[in-house]
């Protein structure tokens, strides 16, 4: 019964000065146990806020990042599910589908999330899943202005993964769900 | 074989089942049952309780409570804030887990196998999460831990004492077709072959396909924790009684409390009640440090004293304490007396839990009168010697709880009577004995002539006996010796003093007196009255010697009167009682000690003495040339000098002690 919370495209201070005060009560910590970061933090002191809400932080490198560490993508496996973490840019076109697809592929994990566009999506793709927590902070993005904040917490449980999207519209938070099962494939 | 007779339980049945004994005696499971059906009926019926209650509260978010209302994303989110979502609860619950597993994995590490196994700490984990939410509250308190772990203890050595049992008769399981032994066989068919009607009892209360089939098995490992939680719960709950050990968990004063304390301090102060009703010497002596009762009552009290002794102990301890029923006697109250907690004093459970602790405070009773500040007493209180005798402490205990029974306990009738609180009406025993003595004595000194009333062979006569009194101290035994001094000082303090008993009218001048006061020791190791008037009197007249002013018979008479009255009201208290293995005094009990006041007196007195002998010793010194100047032959004055050193010698180790005290 692990939560996992997955976020990115803060772009602090740049675009945005910070977290919805609504989201920032909602995140305490001690109940989640691993953060995904799709990254464009992009300075350190979101990433030290970030780390005192779960030790366990994962983040990778978006294009406006000033930590130049972060690597490209990252894979990790919590439960029975194997996640993958890209921050977006990288993929072109920007948020296709297909190409997600792709790099799912190559990186082989059932989850895949990635960012950049700052829109919330979630696919259900031939036995995987892709998701776009959107930003956190609704900073604009390259390709539009009209941002809702957005971020998404995943509860995994052995084969089965329930994912809340928390969504700041009109200033109140939206909750929605959407259940996932992995079937149980045979790897040779 | 006929039938199976029904047969008829009590608890005698099952001395050997402490943990189907303790079900018993707190109401868990039927004390008279009709059949075996019915035993295991009511054993089915708690389990079942437990089980409804954990699904009800050990919540899993994930499995959906009710199918058809599908839950709100908004309220049955983890990050959610509403109160009423599962998550919130969840969370708490889970917060309450990380307590209460932090405080067992401290949970009796000496006996690790047992406590610290995997499966017996989620079992212990449960069963108090459970608890605790199905009384919010109380919430979780460190020490239910400690309260609940002997009693899963002990259904578990249960069931190792069964399978033993159970390995013994292997062979009646056996049917001749079969290689492996078949052990859910009919038992009404193998019972025959088993003689002894008692294991047959056994077995058939622990069949599988008797009454209620596997749920009504009454030694069963699966039910282990379903049958904990229901003692526990008694126990903490103490079953619409009114010692409810919850209470003394809680911060909030009791309803009807007089002073607005919480029920543990309300509880303590009624410890310290009964034991000034028991041992007022201690009670006051505690008083006066400071020590609070509920500095370390808190600690007996909530974990019904798990701490302070062994677990073997402990279960010698539960078995006397589970014996007594919880609820107030039919047609008896309380009385109404200041200081009283209701919670412990209207059942005979709550008296055997107080009289219980007021036993162990008589047990370290020498310690605490030794000790001068309230940290040590505590100290003393707090690591509680694990090597005491606890069928000793639990006789001590009944005889108590008797007597508390009488005073917090009336019945209806005799309302607004009140009987005094002395322990011990009876006339003390070792007034009577030392009656009998004189009465002895006095006839034997006839018989054997007075000694001569003459000053100087007066004088002879006491250093003699001085000598005598030294020699008889050197082979008794070295505690005894310490005694002997502690009480042959107070002799001399007031002797050397003068101040107590300065012109006391001669009361009883007699020789024959004087010399009953001088006679020797009392058979009895107790010595309180040995040895006393024998350094006593060689004292006085060492002393009178010394100093040589005053006029001997006077003085020496209204010394005597003044040690008389001394003595009597020193033995109206009773002589001081230190662990000393007088099969009489366990029958006397508790006999009080020399007043408080006499023991700072004693401590001033022996400061004061000591200045003395550091006057007399120099003045001997100068004397010394004087006397030998004076007398010549040799052989009195001789001894005169022997005895004035000695007697100095002895004055001077006296004062050590005193001051020690």
């Amino acid at each position: 019964m692990v939560l996992v919370l997955a976020l990115g495209d803060l772009h602090i201070p740049h675009r945005a000065p910070d977290l919805p005060a609504k989201f920032k009560s909602m995140l305490v910590p001690g109940k989640i146990q691993h953060i995904i970061c799709t990254g464009n933090l992009c300075i350190k002191e979101v990433h030290d806020y970030l780390k005192s809400l779960c030790p366990d932080l994962h983040i990778t490198r978006g294009e406006y990042d000033e930590d130049a560490r972060y690597p490209e993508t990252k894979t990790l496996t919590i439960g029975q599910f194997k996640l993958g973490l890209c921050h977006g840019h990288q993929v072109v076109p920007w948020g296709d589908l297909d190409s997600l697809a792709m790099l799912q592929r190559q990186l082989d994990v059932d989850i895949l999330v990635t960012g950049h566009t700052h829109q919330f999506k979630a696919y259900k793709h031939e036995g995987g899943v892709v998701i776009n927590p959107g930003s956190a902070t609704g900073a604009y993005s390259s390709i539009t202005y009209d941002v809702n904040p957005s971020f998404v917490l995943m509860d995994i449980d052995s084969l089965r993964v329930v994912v809340y999207v928390y969504e700041l519209i009109d200033g109140e938070v939206k909750v929605d769900k959407i259940d996932f099962k992995k079937t149980a494939t045979v790897h040779s | 074989m006929g039938e199976i007779t029904a047969p008829i339980f009590t608890r005698e049945r099952f001395l050997n089942l402490r943990g189907v004994r303790w079900r018993i005696d707190l109401g868990i499971l039927p004390s008279a049952p009709g059949s075996i059906e019915e035993f295991r009926r009511v054993a089915a019926d708690s389990r079942r309780r437990y089980v409804n209650l954990r699904r009800q509260l050990l919540i899993d978010p994930h499995l959906a409570k009710d199918e058809s209302v599908v839950p709100d994303p908004a309220v049955e989110n983890p990050l959610s804030q509403n109160p009423e979502s599962t998550w919130g609860q969840f969370f708490r619950n889970a917060e309450l887990e990380k307590e209460v597993n932090q405080d067992l994995s401290r949970l009796y590490p000496e006996i690790g196998d047992f406590f610290h196994d995997n499966s017996i700490q989620s079992m212990l984990g449960r069963i108090l999460l459970v608890w605790c939410l199905t009384y919010p509250d109380f919430g979780y308190r460190q020490g239910m831990h400690e309260l609940l772990a002997p009693l899963l203890y002990v259904l578990h050595v249960d069931l190792e004492f069964f399978s033993q049992i159970r390995n013994l008769h292997e062979k009646h399981f056996l049917t001749e077709f079969s290689t492996s032994p078949v052990r859910k066989k009919d038992p009404f068919t193998l019972t025959p072959r088993i003689l002894d009607p008692e294991i047959r009892e056994l077995f058939l209360l622990n069949d599988a396909y008797g009454a209620e089939g596997e749920l009504g098995i009454i030694l069963s490992d699966k039910f282990m924790e379903h049958d904990a939680f229901a003692m526990f719960d008694t126990v903490m709950h103490g079953l619409d009684g009114p010692v409810a050990i919850a209470e003394f968990y809680s911060m909030a004063p009791l309803a009807d409390s007089n002073a607005g304390l919480t029920p543990v301090r309300e509880a303590a102060l009624s410890l310290y009640h009964l034991l000034s009703l028991v041992d007022s010497s201690l009670h006051s002596h505690l008083c006066e440090l400071g020590v609070e009762p509920q500095y370390f009552a808190m600690r007996w009290l909530r974990v019904l004293f798990g701490r302070e002794l062994s677990l073997e102990n402990l279960l010698i301890i539960w078995d006397e304490i589970f014996i007594y029923t919880n609820e107030t006697p039919k047609g008896y109250l309380t009385r109404d007396l200041d200081h009283i907690s209701r919670v412990l004093c209207s059942s005979p459970r709550g008296l055997i839990i107080l009289s219980m602790a007021v036993a162990m405070l008589l047990y370290l009773r020498p310690l605490l009168l030794s000790s001068e500040h309230a940290t040590t007493c505590l100290q003393r209180l707090m690591n509680y010697p694990g090597d005491v005798d606890v069928k000793k402490l639990i006789e001590k205990a009944r005889s108590i709880q008797e007597f508390a029974l009488d005073v917090y306990l009336t019945s209806e009738n005799q309302l607004g009577k009140r009987k005094s609180g002395t322990f011990l009406n009876s006339p003390n025993f070792w007034e009577e004995k030392w009656r009998v003595y004189q009465e002895n004595e006095s006839v034997h000194e006839k018989k054997s002539g007075n000694e001569p009333v003459t000053e100087k062979v007066k004088k002879v006569s006491i250093i003699e006996k001085l000598k005598r009194g030294f020699s008889k101290e050197k082979d008794v035994s070295k505690n005894n010796k310490e005694k002997k001094d502690r009480w042959g000082t107070i002799r001399r303090v007031i002797l050397n003093e003068n101040v107590v008993f300065d012109s006391k009218s001669v009361t009883r001048g007699d020789p024959s007196l004087s010399d009953e006061v001088t006679a020797t020791q009392v058979t009895c190791n107790l010595n309180g009255c040995s040895n006393l008037s024998d350094s006593t009197e060689s004292s006085s007249g060492v002393k009178k010697e010394e100093e040589g002013e005053l006029e001997y018979d006077e003085d020496y008479k209204s010394v005597l009167s003044g040690i008389e009255e001394m003595y009597n009201q020193i033995m109206k208290n009773g002589p001081g009682v230190n662990s000393h293995n007088c099969p009489y005094c366990e029958v006397g009990g508790n006999l009080e000690v020399v007043d408080k006041e006499l023991m700072a007196k004693l401590r001033s007195l022996g400061q004061s003495m000591f200045e003395n002998i550091q006057v007399i010793e120099s003045e001997v010194e100068q004397s010394k040339g004087m006397i030998l100047e004076n007398v010549s032959s040799a052989t009195s004055g001789g001894r005169k000098k022997k005895g004035v050193v000695a007697a100095l010698k002895e004055l001077r180790k006296i004062s050590s002690f005193l001051s020690e005290i």
